[in-house]
C-alpha cells in the first residue's frame, strides 16, 4: 500500500466515522413547522360578545378568538378590548385610545345592542359610531364593524312582553315595547350602521342576514345561549364565520384558512 | 535508501509475515480499543455530571437578582473583570390555553394526543431568554428543539407542562407541533368597572425542554415576553440576569465583585470544582488502565520484531552488502514497526468509538425510560487522534530496541549466519 492509498484511508474512514451533535433531539420526529405569515395586529373593540360571554369557554371561544385563529396568520396578534355592557359612546372614551396606541391593521367593531337596551337615540348612535371608526381609520386599520341582528325571538326579550328586559334577567314594568318597533329600531341603528360605514370606508358585516338565514333553516334557537341574550358557542361561531367571510370578500390578501 | 524504498520494503515484510503481523496488530487494536472507549465514556459521562450539576447551562455562571434590572445593570455588570458574558431573562405570568379539539376544531393527529382530558385555560409563568445566546442558560432539551431567535411564533415546554395537560412525561415528542395560545392581561381597575383588555399571540410548540431560568412551565424567545409586558403596561425590568464567567477558577471573584455592587448572586462553582477534581482522578485511573494495556502490546511488538531481525539475518547481510547503510536499516524496522502500531491504532479507535457509541445508546434508553434526558456524545476528535498518535509513537519506540540490533549487526556474520 503507498503512502498516499494510507493516507486516503484515513481520511476517509475519519469523515465516515463523523457524527454531527447538531442542536435537536429526535429530529426525525419533529413536524414541520408551516410558515407563520404577517404578524399583523388584529384589533377587537366590543362589549359582551366581544369577550366571549354566552360561550362555553369564553376565553377559548370569544368569537373574536376563533376569528384570530381560523381567519388570520399564525403570526398575528389579537389585541381584546371588550368591555362588557360597553356602548359606542364608553367604546370611544374606553377602549379606542388603546386601539389606537396598538397600531391596528385589521380592526372589528360589534356594538349596536347595548346601545338600544340604554335606549340611545340612533342619531347619538350614529355620531359616536362615526368618531369611533374615524379614529380607526386614522391608524390606517382596515375596519370591519358588524351590524345589528334580530333581536325579536331572544327568549329573554320575548319573556319580558309587553315589558322591557331588565337588569340582572329581570323585566323592568315601567317600560313596555312591541316586536314592531323592535324591529324599527333594528332597521334604524342597521341603516345608521351602514351610512357611517360608507363614509369612513368600513366593511359592514351583516350579522342580520347571517342570523335570518339561520332562523329560516330552524337553528336559531342553538345560536343562543342559555341566558337567552347572549350568543351560544354556536352562535360565537357564527359571528366569526360570518366576520371572516367578509374580511375574505373585502381584503383577500389578509384572510387565511378555508373560504 | 530513500524513505520510500524504505516504506516499501518494510510493507512488504509486514506483508510476508501476515499471520504474525496480524496477531501483533491485533494486541495493538484490543489496547487502543480500551484507551479510546474507556477516556470516551469517561468524557462523557463528565460532561452529562457536570452538565446536570449546572443545569444545562455553562459551569462558570452565576444568576444575579435585583429589583429594576435594566439595560444599564446589564453594561455594569459586562463590565467587570473576568465576566464572559451578561444575558438577561424575563418571566411573565400570562393565560395559557393548550389546545384541545373542542376549542381548536378538527383535531390533528398532534392534537389528540394532548387532549386526552379536557384542558381549561391556566396562568404560568412564561420564561423569555435571548434564545441566541441559549448556551448560557440552564436549559436542557429533552426533544426538538429551540424557538429561533426572535420568533414570535415559536415556543418551548416543560415536563410541568406536559403533567397539566396530561401528556404521558416519557413521550414528549407528542406535544411537538400543538399550539398553545397566550394571553397577557391589562387590568383597568375600578374607574372602567375592573375590566380586562387582553393581548393574544398564536405559538407552536417546537420543542420540551428542563430549565430552571425562571418560574414558569412555558419558555420562548425574550422578545415576546418583552412585546406582551410593554402592552400590561408593566414593569420592563429584567426578572434576573446570568452572567458567565471567563472560567471557573474566576467565578468566585467575579460573584464577590457583582455582591459588593449591591445585587444578590449565587453560583454553584464549589460543588462543580469538587466533582471536576473527583472525575479528573477517574480519568487518570482509567487512562492509566488504557496506557497499562498498550504498553503490553508494546512488548509484543518488541518480541515480534527481535524475533524478526533473528529470522532475517541473511536479509540483513544482503541489504547490507549492496551498500545499506546501518541507518537505512533502521530505518526499515522503525517503519515496520510504525505500520503496526499504525493500524493497530485505527483499528482499536474504531471499535472504541463503536463501543463507547453503543454502551451510550444503552445508557440513553435506560434513561429516557427513567424520565431522565439522555448523554449528548459529540465526535471526541481529540480522543481518537491522540489514541491512534499514542499507538503509532509507542509502537516506534517499542521497535527501537530491535531496529537497533538489526542496524548493528555486521554483514558479513549476517550473511554468515544464513
Amino acid at each position: 500500500m503507498s503512502l498516499r492509498g494510507l493516507a486516503a484511508a484515513t481520511v476517509g474512514f475519519l469523515a465516515l466515522t463523523a457524527c454531527g451533535g447538531g442542536g435537536q433531539v429526535g429530529s426525525a420526529v419533529l413536524p414541520s413547522v408551516s410558515p407563520s405569515g404577517r404578524a399583523l395586529t388584529y384589533v377587537a373593540i366590543g362589549a359582551s360578545e366581544t369577550v366571549g360571554i354566552g360561550a362555553d369557554h369564553p376565553q377559548a371561544q370569544a368569537w373574536p378568538q376563533v376569528f384570530y385563529r381560523t381567519a388570520l396568520p399564525r403570526a398575528a396578534v389579537l389585541v381584546n378590548l371588550g368591555v362588557p355592557g360597553s356602548t359606542v359612546a364608553q367604546a370611544v372614551r374606553e377602549q379606542l385610545p388603546s386601539a389606537i396606541a396598538a397600531k391596528p391593521d385589521l380592526a372589528t367593531v360589534f356594538l349596536n345592542v347595548n346601545d338600544i337596551v340604554d335606549r340611545v337615540p340612533v342619531s347619538a348612535y350614529r355620531a359616536d359610531l362615526e368618531m369611533l371608526l374615524e379614529g380607526l381609520r386614522s391608524t390606517g386599520a382596515r375596519v370591519l364593524v358588524a351590524n345589528v341582528p334580530p333581536l325579536d325571538q331572544l327568549p329573554l326579550l320575548k319573556a319580558c312582553l309587553p315589558f322591557a328586559p331588565g337588569l340582572g334577567g329581570s323585566c323592568d314594568t315601567s317600560r313596555r315595547i312591541s316586536v314592531e318597533k323592535i324591529d324599527r329600531t333594528v332597521d334604524d341603528f342597521n341603516g345608521a350602521i351602514a351610512s357611517v360605514a360608507s363614509a369612513t370606508g368600513a366593511i359592514v358585516v351583516d350579522l342580520h342576514a347571517a342570523s335570518l338565514k339561520v332562523r329560516k333553516a330552524g337553528g336559531e334557537a342553538s345560536i343562543i345561549s342559555s341566558d337567552g341574550f347572549h350568543p351560544s358557542t354556536a352562535g360565537h361561531e357564527l359571528i366569526a364565520r360570518t366576520f371572516a367571510a367578509a374580511l375574505r370578500r373585502a381584503f383577500p390578501g389578509v384572510a387565511v384558512g378555508d373560504p | 535508501m530513500s524513505w520510500r524504498d524504505a516504506l516499501a520494503l518494510a510493507a512488504r515484510a509486514v506483508w510476508r509475515r501476515l499471520g504474525r503481523s496480524a496477531l501483533t496488530v491485533i494486541a495493538v487494536a484490543l489496547a487502543a480499543a480500551l484507551l479510546t472507549g474507556l477516556l470516551i465514556i469517561a468524557t462523557t459521562a463528565r460532561t452529562r455530571v457536570l452538565g446536570q450539576l449546572s443545569k444545562g447551562g455553562p459551569l462558570a455562571s452565576i444568576r444575579v437578582e435585583r429589583q429594576g434590572l435594566a439595560e444599564v445593570d446589564l453594561r455594569r455588570l459586562s463590565e467587570v473583570p473576568d465576566v464572559r458574558s451578561v444575558a438577561p431573562i424575563s418571566v411573565a405570568r400570562q393565560l395559557i390555553l393548550p389546545p384541545t379539539p373542542s376549542v381548536f376544531g378538527a383535531a390533528s393527529p398532534a392534537t389528540q394526543a394532548v387532549a386526552a382530558v379536557t384542558t381549561e385555560p391556566f396562568v404560568d409563568g412564561v420564561v423569555g431568554i435571548d434564545m441566541r445566546r441559549a448556551a448560557l442558560f440552564p436549559v436542557t432539551l429533552l426533544a426538538g428543539r429551540l424557538p429561533m431567535p426572535g420568533s414570535t411564533t415559536e415556543v418551548v415546554v416543560t415536563e410541568g407542562y406536559l403533567r397539566h395537560v396530561g401528556v404521558d412525561e416519557s413521550r414528549p415528542v407528542s406535544v411537538l407541533g400543538t399550539q398553545l395560545e397566550l394571553a397577557e392581561a391589562r387590568f383597568l381597575g375600578q374607574a372602567f368597572d375592573d375590566g380586562v383588555f387582553s393581548r393574544w399571540t398564536r405559538a407552536t410548540i417546537v420543542g420540551v425542554v428542563a430549565q430552571e431560568a425562571g418560574a414558569g412551565d412555558v419558555l420562548a424567545p425574550i422578545e415576546q415576553i418583552r412585546a406582551a409586558e410593554r402592552f400590561a403596561g408593566e414593569s420592563t425590568a429584567y426578572t434576573a440576569v446570568l452572567v458567565e464567567a471567563s472560567s471557573l477558577e474566576s467565578v468566585g471573584r467575579v460573584h464577590d465583585a457583582i455582591e459588593t455592587m449591591g445585587y444578590s448572586a449565587s453560583a454553584p462553582e464549589n460543588l462543580i470544582a469538587t466533582v471536576q477534581r473527583y472525575l479528573h482522578v477517574v480519568e487518570i485511573v482509567l487512562s492509566a488502565i488504557g496506557l497499562i494495556a498498550l504498553v503490553i502490546a508494546a512488548i509484543g511488538i518488541t518480541n515480534a520484531l527481535l524475533a524478526a531481525v533473528r529470522e532475517r539475518r541473511q536479509e540483513i547481510g544482503v541489504l547490507k552488502a549492496i551498500g545499506a547503510r546501518d541507518r537505512d536499516v533502521l530505518r526499515i524496522f522503525l517503519i515496520e514497526a510504525a505500520i503496526v502500531g499504525f493500524l493497530g491504532g485505527l483499528a482499536g479507535v474504531t471499535v472504541g468509538w463503536a463501543i463507547a457509541r453503543t454502551v451510550a445508546t444503552v445508557v440513553n434508553r435506560y434513561m429516557v425510560e427513567q424520565g431522565l434526558a439522555g448523554v449528548q456524545m459529540s465526535f471526541p476528535w481529540a480522543i481518537l487522534l491522540g489514541g491512534l498518535v499514542a499507538s503509532t509513537l509507542l509502537a516506534l519506540v517499542a521497535g527501537a530496541l530491535p531496529a537497533v540490533r538489526a542496524a548493528r549487526l555486521p554483514a558479513r556474520e549476517a550473511m554468515a549466519g544464513a
